[in-house]
């Protein structure tokens, strides 16, 4: 099989046409391999190119490298399944849990948002927090607030933690006592 | 009959007094039938993120509802709605709530107009001050052992909550008071105002969990008592 050097080369066009249909790490490195070796300034200046042989030899050692490389978080977010479960507890309204699919980087705060219309405020500290989940808002005279556990541990930032594939996510509009 | 002695007449007629008539009035809150035996809290020691160390006991009596054997409710606030008008206090003075053992002490602090809530940390641990105004977070404020007072000036005349955001059964009530005809009662229900304005007025209690009541008095240039009941109801849910 032989190989030209021009704009119109179609083998390594299909071969860039067959990596847009792969993973997007892959088909990125492919189309800039192909950029590489059909960019005008190496085809009308050949003497600043890289010898042929010595770019035909970096291709074929970074084409297994690509192919093989594992899938960037930047060009595609990962998605897992999470449990979320919201319990409204003196509020008096029924619980709910769903699994739910959540891409990564999500919190807890980003995933009960999808179950719940949630809204925000300064409760304690931030803005960002949780101050109300479906209309049930913290009550300070109450004592009422919304806590969060994701696996049962409480030590954690409802709007800050990343989720794990598999997390178990409760939201828990709790009474303490006073 | 000269002209001031003459509005004097004329307002305790009307049953609208001139401010420079007033009179003293004293009064008890009682809570009809059965006197309810305090809520106990229990605190779990060192538990997550707060330190109970220097707390006292972890058993103690709850500040919601104290009721003494004869039903006088205790910390409930008491005011007269009036317009007339009263001089505020000097700017600087301060009435001062103190974190002790974990508790807010006085319960229930009336700041009279022109006073400064002055909050201090008298336990050996770190408290975490939050004012909440209805559903509003006005202030959070840490406060180390031994460190400055935390010095509040209230915007507005209203009902206040002071959170401890360490150690979740620490609070109180702060009252801003539009005028100086406010008082807190004490642990038999009763209350008194040195100089109410002369005339009929409208007297108010709030409890944190009774409620809200009124109830119109006159108010004589001497003294005058007033006994405000209310009736048995349970904890909102």
């Amino acid at each position: 099989m032989t190989h030209r050097r021009t704009p119109n080369n179609p083998w390594l066009y299909g071969w860039c046409l067959e990596a847009v249909s792969k993973p997007p790490r892959i088909a990125d490195w492919g189309l800039r391999i192909a950029d590489w070796m059909t960019s005008k300034s190496a085809i009308e200046n050949p003497k600043s190119a890289i010898p042929s042989v010595l770019r035909w030899a970096l291709v074929s050692l970074l084409m297994p490298i690509c192919w093989a490389a594992p899938e960037s978080k930047e060009a595609e977010p990962q998605r897992f399944p999470v449990v979320v479960r919201v319990d409204f507890g003196a509020a008096g309204k029924p619980a709910r849990e769903a699994q739910l699919f959540v891409d990564s980087g999500s919190t807890p705060k980003d995933v009960v948002s999808l179950l719940f219309p949630i809204e925000s405020d300064a409760i304690c500290c931030n803005t960002r927090e949780v101050a109300a989940i479906d209309g049930i808002r913290a009550d300070p005279e109450k004592n009422r607030w919304w806590t969060c556990r994701i696996n049962g541990a409480s030590n954690i930032g409802p709007f800050r933690t990343e989720l794990k594939p598999q997390d178990w996510v409760e939201w828990i509009y709790r009474e303490q006592q006073q | 009959m000269d002209l001031s002695r003459a509005t004097a007449i004329a307002g305790m007629i009307l049953g609208v007094a001139p401010a420079c008539l007033a009179g003293e009035v004293q009064g008890v809150v009682r809570l009809e039938g059965v006197v309810p035996s305090p809520m106990t809290i229990t605190i779990e020691p060192d538990r997550g993120n707060h330190s109970t160390e220097g707390c006292g006991s972890l058993t103690r009596r709850s500040q919601q509802l104290l009721v003494d054997p004869q039903g006088g409710v205790q910390n409930a606030v008491v005011w007269v709605e009036t317009s007339a008008e009263s001089a505020d206090h000097p700017a600087g003075e301060t009435v001062v709530l103190t974190q002790h053992e974990c508790e807010f002490d006085p319960h229930v602090v009336v700041v009279p107009s022109g006073m400064m809530l002055s909050i201090s940390n008298a336990d050996p641990l770190l408290h975490n001050i939050r004012i909440f105004r209805g559903i509003d977070r006005l202030v959070e404020e840490w406060q180390h052992p031994h460190a400055g007072d935390l010095l509040m000036r209230f915007p507005a005349p209203g009902r206040y909550l002071v959170r401890c955001g360490v150690h979740s059964w620490m609070y109180a009530w702060v009252i801003a008071a539009e005028h100086r005809y406010y008082a807190v009662t004490d642990a038999h229900g009763q209350f008194r105002f040195s100089e109410a304005p002369v005339g009929l007025q409208t007297l108010y209690v709030w409890h944190e969990i009774l409620g809200e009541q009124q109830q119109r008095i006159r108010v004589r240039a001497g003294r005058s008592f007033v006994a405000i009941r209310f009736a048995q109801r349970g904890r909102e849910e």
